[in-house]
């Protein structure tokens, strides 16, 4: 229904920013878009592909596939007690799910600009869809997982009801980092290139294709300054019967990390987000 | 946030100093680009300002300044001045696209906006997803949408094409579903900019049509157009912007012929030290001295008399000018093309000219009908536009013997006389 006058309110437009909780309420308000976007966001990926969303299922099986061969067999990696594919997969779903929610909001007001440019809307909401649409690709890499799992033998325990948590933690750090990063490339576009490269390389610093148990404990401290290693070490205790629970301390540091992250692309992506239109 | 005392009851739109400033990098090789706003009324300036070595280059461009006015519910204002005049980023302003420098404005309402041709499409999607995403901008739930849906595909003629991605339609079917989702989804006020040139004659009077029922509606309507008979038909409200300032207000009739004064006015001012020219600037349009073969330069011409346009210009560099092409582009005085000359048409090259020189175009046995014309001038090296001067002069017709009969056709409605022959079949 049309509101009617009496309970409009007078939209101020000015040079001012509006307040942090303003800008929240205006968030909410907008929820419906995020959800059109996030749509998108999925349907666009897979359009015009032969095998379609199969591609989210096959993703991760065949990084998998290719890392059980690689790290597992060749190089002969440890996977504290669990069979190694399995061991990675549970790593490959938080850490896909985390790299495409990282490129994807990155470039999100690139790729958006078509409707950035002509209509308003609160720009984060591009930012948030793409990250969010990455939940998507976390979920179905969880559901191989099963399936693979079934074939080793390993059912879900009743620890999966701790999953959404460690989901959330990846992708809060992920919206963090593409807030940071969306903001920046407004100004400069080679932070847009360069993330990429940096995604890839944060991959080996993440107990992805090697367990945590592997890192020297003197370096612990250091390695658990990244919040995916929390994520992944508690992806595999929730995923996996011989996974061991994360180290608290290192949980602690790593959430703390990630809801910093998340405040610093925050308060850049608050101040990009005036200019954007002037300058992309 | 709430409208204090205001000279109109219920201001629909409420501008108080509207502003925005963008910085001009100037560039040797490409001219002017636009960049951030600045004036960063903070004075802070975060990491990703402009490093400093760069900072003489830049240059403040108020694209807009000082706005101030109110519009009340209901009404249909039409926005007239020059092109870069700064009626679009009014526009911009009051859709939210991008944020003012200074000043601020309150606005009630939902707003629909189509800017410069288009609205928040995705290419991606298809048109019957796009309608629903623009509902979502607009702050529509699924059920408003729905009852609105098949009014809205009827409107733009799209049916067939409703599950094709956008990026597919032509650019007749994009404007059409643009407008057609912009006037049905019942903004309180619909922002349009100039972008009905792009449909057919008959979708164009459909949209006029939708427009007068959305202002008839109680809705709220700016109108950006060049068309200065459109805009009389429909607007009952102008405002004049010209270099950023909203400089008149008042009935639309009044508004178009003070443009119409105004350029006038100014196109009396020497053509080379016009500002207010696009290009690259390697090659500058001195003067277009316009003559009969028995009077230079009188900018008097007669129908039926031969028409001489003799183009003065000077090159950036001392150098030969490479594959160079000149263009003249008549309007009638309500912006209504006419005929264009332009060397390439008849298949004249200038493949090599000197720095600087004139190049002459003679029009035998003029055709147009007797009343005043503006036109543009355009030059172009080796592809690119070097110089582009819109409402660049203006000529006076007067009524001559264009049949040798010694009859005069008389100017009326009619722009052009037309060489006939007639028999008895």
């Amino acid at each position: 229904m049309l509101k009617t006058k009496g309970e409009q309110k007078s939209l101020e437009i000015s040079a001012e920013r509006t307040t942090l909780r303003a800008e929240w309420l205006e968030l909410w308000s907008y929820r419906d878009l995020i959800g059109i976007l996030v749509g998108r966001e999925l349907k666009g990926r897979y359009r015009q592909m032969a095998l379609g969303p199969a591609w989210i299922v096959l993703v991760p099986l065949l990084n998998v596939f290719v890392f059980t061969v690689i790290f597992g067999k060749f190089a002969g990696l440890p996977s504290d007690g669990s069979p190694y594919a399995l061991f990675s997969l549970a790593g490959v779903s938080v850490w896909t799910g985390f790299a495409t929610a990282v490129t994807r909001s990155a470039s999100s007001l690139v790729n958006n600009m078509p409707l950035i440019s002509k209509v308003y809307f609160p720009r984060a909401i591009v930012v948030i869809a793409a990250a969010a649409g990455s939940s998507a690709e976390m979920g179905a890499s969880v559901l191989a997982f099963f399936a693979l799992g079934a074939f080793y033998g390993v059912l879900p325990t009743a620890r999966l009801a701790a999953l959404p948590a460690f989901m959330i933690l990846a992708l809060a750090f992920a919206l963090g980092l593409g807030l940071s990063v969306a903001a920046l490339s407004v100004r400069f576009r080679d932070v847009g290139f360069g993330v990429g490269f940096a995604v890839q390389l944060l991959m080996y610093a993440s107990p992805v294709v090697y367990p945590t148990t592997m890192v020297p404990s003197r370096w612990r401290p250091l390695f658990q300054l990244n919040p995916m290693t929390s994520a992944i070490d508690g992806f595999r205790w929730c995923l996996l019967p011989s996974g061991a629970a994360p180290d608290s301390r290192g949980l602690a540091v790593g959430i703390l990390i990630a809801v910093g992250c998340l405040w610093v692309g925050i308060q850049l992506f608050r101040r990009a987000e005036a200019t954007v239109v002037d300058v992309l | 946030m709430f409208s204090r005392t205001a000279a109109l009851e219920h201001p629909v739109i409420r501008a108080e100093g509207l502003g925005k400033c963008y910085m001009v990098t100037q560039s040797r090789l490409s001219g002017a680009t636009v960049g951030e706003p600045g004036a960063r009324p903070s004075g802070r300036s975060p990491i990703w300002s402009r490093p400093q070595r760069r900072a003489k280059q830049d240059q403040q461009f108020w694209a807009l300044r000082d706005a101030t006015f109110e519009i009340a519910q209901g009404q249909v204002v039409g926005l007239v001045g020059r092109n870069g005049a700064g009626k679009s980023t009014l526009l911009k302003l009051l859709g939210r696209v991008t944020k003012p420098s200074e000043g601020r404005a309150f606005v009630n309402g939902r707003v629909g906006s189509l800017l410069e041709v288009g609205t928040g499409f995705h290419p991606e999607l298809t048109g019957r997803e796009n309608i629903f995403l623009n509902a979502a901008i607009l702050g529509m739930k699924r059920g408003e949408v729905l009852s609105k849906f098949d009014a809205i595909v009827d409107f733009a003629e799209i049916g067939p094409f409703l599950d094709t991605p956008i990026k597919r339609y032509s650019s007749g079917m994009y404007v059409r579903l643009a407008f057609a989702v912009a006037a049905h989804l019942e903004p309180e006020i619909l922002l349009v900019d100039e972008v009905l040139a792009v449909g057919d004659l008959a979708f164009q009077e459909k949209c006029l049509g939708r427009m007068r029922e959305v202002g008839a509606g109680g809705r709220t309507v700016l109108f950006v157009s060049h068309n200065m008979a459109i805009l009389s038909g429909l607007c009952s409200r102008g405002f004049l912007i010209e270099g950023g300032r909203l400089v008149q207000e008042g009935t639309m009739a009044d508004v178009v012929s003070a443009y119409v004064a105004s350029c006038r006015s100014s196109q009396s001012s020497r053509l080379a030290e016009r500002t207010d020219r696009s290009g690259d600037g390697r090659l500058r349009i001195l003067s277009v001295l316009v003559g009969t073969p028995a009077a230079d330069g009188e900018s008097l011409l007669r129908t039926g008399e031969d028409a001489i346009f003799r183009i003065r210009y000077e090159a950036a560099r001392a150098a030969p000018l490479r594959n160079v092409q000149f263009s003249l582009h008549f309007f009638t005085e309500l912006n209504q093309p006419v005929f264009n000359l332009w060397n390439e048409l008849p298949g004249r090259q200038f493949r090599e000219l000197p720095p600087a020189g004139e190049v002459i175009c003679r029009v035998p046995r003029l055709p147009l009908l007797a009343g005043s014309y503006v036109f543009n001038v355009y030059a172009e090296v080796g592809m690119t536009v070097a110089d582009w001067v819109r409402g660049a002069g203006r000529v006076r017709v007067v009524d001559g013997d264009y049949f040798g009969t010694g009859r005069t056709v008389g100017a009326g409605q009619d722009l052009v006389a037309v060489e006939q022959d007639w028999e008895v079949a």
